[in-house]
């Protein structure tokens, strides 16, 4: 017998051949997928709470982060809503979540963000903010950032750009921080962990309408002082029943809603995807530019 | 690539269509792959079993870096290590003397001799067991030299050496064959 062809290609011809030639029985298959199924069925019940508080931590390291984990808290609340305005009693189906969230991979965020001022007063100004979450759904891939309609940030999943208007500074490439999970559903199963495992001391949904619109909606308050999860913090969230989606937002950097929120967000748009032109920078003239 | 993220996705959030799905897109491919490194269509439809079991098991604990099919590739032959390594002496003898080919009677043998199938099905089984995993790896499930290295904890020049090393081997015991 002679091998003309290289070894490799031999070897390689002969294991697509074997490859195609096996198939599994349907009795095979049947055992095989009810095993797996009860295995699956098994680990839905005996899953615990568990809290990862690295990922929380991390997640509100920075201001940028903390506005994007904001929008993704948003949206991951809407559906714990959505089923309290279905129900007198508080029911969570994570599943109906999950595939709600998946319908947006991007977000709008218009509100305004506190700073504070010369005179050492907080201050509130405008702010936008875009998002769009990588193919799976599981981090935020590109995002903008404008303060009085200035773009402050800007990354595209590969290059960042942070914008000083007050020193006309670009820097580029530094570190984005941790542009990790847009999660949508993660951070909705975090909540509810972090109110299981009782490190938010607070959780109350009430209802109530729209004074311009009329349109139902339902309330949500969330705060936890725990100092391992960034705490103390404080958030409200207003959803519109009808749509389920969250249409405002507020967050504090306490556990009582006092004093000016450190992020506003009036108006929150979902997207199936926004343009990539959104996330490209544009060295402002006569700015110094700095790579890091 | 995006179908299998998002399998993975809904996979471990508790979606038995997802773990459905996985397992009709990959059974045949990993059971060609156990049956390969096994040699025993029995031993391969058990690995098969247990590596779906306990993929259903941990999915909350999934984390890849590589491919879902490499995923499952390298459990497949992480599996049949284990059972090899626990198996006794006398079912690697059955290994070697069996019916080698049994399990992959089919189309392949319409396009292929008999007789050279066989052949080369021998000239793998006469490799360390190290060597025609990486073959079998990369050639059936197309698995790179570094995706198999992460999966066994090594690094990819000593993957890269058992490839090289078994093909030498093979080219010879093949060549070997054609002087006879």
């Amino acid at each position: 017998m002679k091998y003309p062809d290289s070894i490799e290609n031999v070897i390689k011809n002969f294991c697509a051949r074997k490859r195609s030639a096996v198939k599994t029985t349907t009795e095979l298959d049947n055992r095989i997928i009810n095993a797996s199924l009860l295995a699956q069925e098994k680990l839905k019940q005996t899953q615990s709470a568990a809290i990862r508080p690295n990922i929380w931590r991390i997640i509100m390291k920075s201001q940028v982060t903390k506005l994007a984990t904001a929008a993704v808290i948003i949206v991951a609340v809407v559906f714990f809503v959505t089923i309290l305005n279905n129900s007198t009693s508080t029911v969570w189906a994570i599943e109906q979540s999950i595939e709600a969230l998946s319908r947006y991979n991007a977000i709008l965020v218009e509100g305004s963000e506190s700073f504070l001022g010369e005179n050492g007063q907080l201050q509130m100004r405008d702010m936008k903010a875009w998002a769009v979450a990588n193919e799976d759904q599981t981090k935020v891939e590109k995002e903008r950032h404008d303060v009085d309609g200035v773009p402050t940030l800007i990354t595209n999943g590969r290059e960042t750009w942070r914008y000083d208007p007050q020193t006309n500074t670009v820097i580029k490439n530094r570190p984005y921080g941790t542009p990790e999970h847009w999660i949508g559903s993660r951070f909705f199963e975090q909540l509810n962990a972090f109110r299981d495992a009782g490190v938010i001391n607070d959780w109350e949904v009430t209802y109530g309408k729209d004074p311009v619109t009329g349109r139902q909606r339902a309330f949500l308050t969330v705060a936890w002082l725990d100092k391992r999860y960034n705490g103390p913090r404080s958030m409200w969230f207003e959803f519109d029943v009808e749509s389920k989606l969250v249409v405002s937002m507020k967050q504090w950097e306490n556990s009582n809603w006092e004093g000016p929120p450190r992020i506003v967000s009036e108006k929150i748009t979902y997207y199936e995807n926004l343009p990539d032109e959104l996330f490209e920078f544009e060295i402002p003239e006569g700015a110094t530019v700095i790579e890091e | 690539m995006l179908e299998d993220k998002l399998l993975v996705w809904k996979f471990k959030r508790g979606s038995a269509d997802a773990l459905r799905r996985i397992y009709e897109k990959y059974k045949n491919d990993l059971l060609a792959l156990a049956i390969a490194l096994s040699r025993d269509r029995t031993t391969a439809e058990d690995v098969l079993h247990d590596v779906f079991v306990s993929f259903a098991q941990y999915a909350d604990k999934l984390q890849l870096r590589i491919s879902l099919k490499s995923y499952l590739s390298s459990c497949i032959a992480n599996r049949v290590r284990n059972m090899n390594r626990a198996k006794s002496q006398r079912t690697m003898q059955l290994n070697h003397t069996g019916n080698i080919g049994s399990d992959c009677d089919g189309p392949q043998r319409l396009a292929i001799s008999a007789e050279q199938s066989e052949r080369i099905e021998m000239a793998l089984s006469e490799l360390p067991y190290q060597q025609r995993e990486v073959i079998i790896l990369h050639f059936q499930s197309g698995m790179r030299f570094k995706a198999i290295a992460e999966s066994q904890g090594v690094s990819i020049n000593t993957i890269q050496s058992r490839y090289r090393y078994g093909l030498d081997k093979l080219r010879s015991l093949l060549n070997s064959e054609v002087e006879k």
